[in-house]
């Protein structure tokens, strides 16, 4: 007979349950939440190696894991609130500011590659022998070099260290790819001479999405300035003080 | 309804007995082992959840009921299993138990003084 800690449901049913325990631990300060997760995994384990002695089989020791896990949710959620109201003003903030930075930092590396993408698209279907008409290499030049700074600001963000240097990179291609793309594709797309001709308001929202798009990376850069840097740190070292 | 400053819930009151007979035994009183001890002493087949038992006795830590230690990670690593966190009673926990089982007792008095003989 299969050993209940071996068995696949059992390994998949203590997964799950320490899945939710990660989701409802999240955030709490590390060493509650670590003592906690400690705590349940030992409980799996030990309930593992008495369904075994009791002679349960593997599907039903985990049925009856995670129907004990399902039955506590809603002491896991009061658990939680009871933690996070007794954590003090400062470590929340500080948790809270992290959560953004992480939020705003995966809205840069989104915002790069997106902007590559339209720069490599626009570049192909350009250069693309089979196109209704060849584009001239000065309207090729701008969107290349604002794909390769596009590319680079990407690179750099992706390192916490440069992040600064890649937010700041990819203010100029934010502000400029769509213009110039539109422009590119032109030449080589039936869809964007139709848009360009038919729809008035084409510029208005181009200046309007571009706008939009350089918040993301001059936001970024901000955050990472110098003397954000020391205000997060300030504000960690009081929460910890 | 919130309960009287001091009381037992009757799921604390299992957890600190519990604790206490497992100490008798010369036991360990971790989590899985007091679920199953509550399960055994209530009659019932099903094992308290893993979030009103580990809330529970977070509750009880806080109030000074209970004290709890991680055993030794190598005692946990020569038996093969993750970690236990092991529970003793404190004493003002016992003056816990001591105070409810007086007031459980109170109450039966009181009822079998009201009912007819």
């Amino acid at each position: 007979m299969t050993s209940v800690t071996r068995s696949a449901p059992y390994r998949t049913a203590a997964r799950r349950v320490l899945r939710w325990c990660a989701w409802y631990t999240r955030g709490l300060d590390p060493h509650i939440a670590a003592e906690r997760r400690d705590e349940i995994a030992s409980d799996l384990h030990e309930e593992a190696d008495w369904a075994e002695d009791s002679g349960l089989s593997p599907s039903r020791a985990a049925r009856v894991m995670l129907l004990r896990a399902l039955r506590g949710v809603a002491a896991d959620l009061s658990w939680r609130s009871h933690v996070l109201r007794g954590t003090d003003r400062a470590a929340l903030a500080e948790l809270r500011l992290d959560r953004a930075g992480r939020g705003l930092s995966a809205l840069l590396m989104f915002l790069g590659l997106g902007l590559t993408g339209l720069g490599l698209f626009a570049l192909i279907r350009s250069l693309d022998t089979r196109s209704t008409s060849v584009a001239p290499a000065f309207e090729l030049l701008p969107v290349m070099f604002l794909t390769c700074l596009a590319l680079l600001g990407t690179i750099l963000s992706a390192v916490r260290r440069t992040r600064l240097i890649g937010a700041t990179s990819l203010i100029f291609p934010a502000a400029w790819m769509i213009h110039f793309s539109v422009q590119l594709l032109w030449y080589s797309s039936a869809t964007v001479q139709m848009l360009v001709t038919r729809l008035d308001t084409l510029p208005t929202f181009v200046i309007a999405a571009s706008l939009g798009l350089v918040l993301i990376p001059a936001g970024a850069a901000l955050w990472r300035l110098p003397s954000s840097n020391r205000r997060q740190r300030r504000s960690t070292g009081s929460a910890r003080g | 309804m919130r309960r009287k400053a001091g009381a037992l819930v009757p799921l604390e009151l299992s957890i600190l007995e519990s604790v206490l007979a497992l100490q008798s035994d010369g036991e360990q009183a971790y989590g899985f082992k007091l679920a199953k001890h509550i399960a055994g002493a209530s009659g019932n087949a099903t094992l308290t959840s893993h979030g009103t038992l580990y809330k529970a006795l977070a509750r009880m830590a806080e109030r000074g009921l209970v004290d709890s230690a991680w055993e030794d990670p190598a005692d946990a690593e020569s038996d093969g299993r993750p970690r236990r966190r092991t529970y003793t009673v404190t004493a003002e926990g016992e003056v816990a138990i001591a105070r409810e089982r007086a007031r459980l007792t109170a109450a039966v008095t009181g009822i079998g003084a009201v009912s007819p003989a």
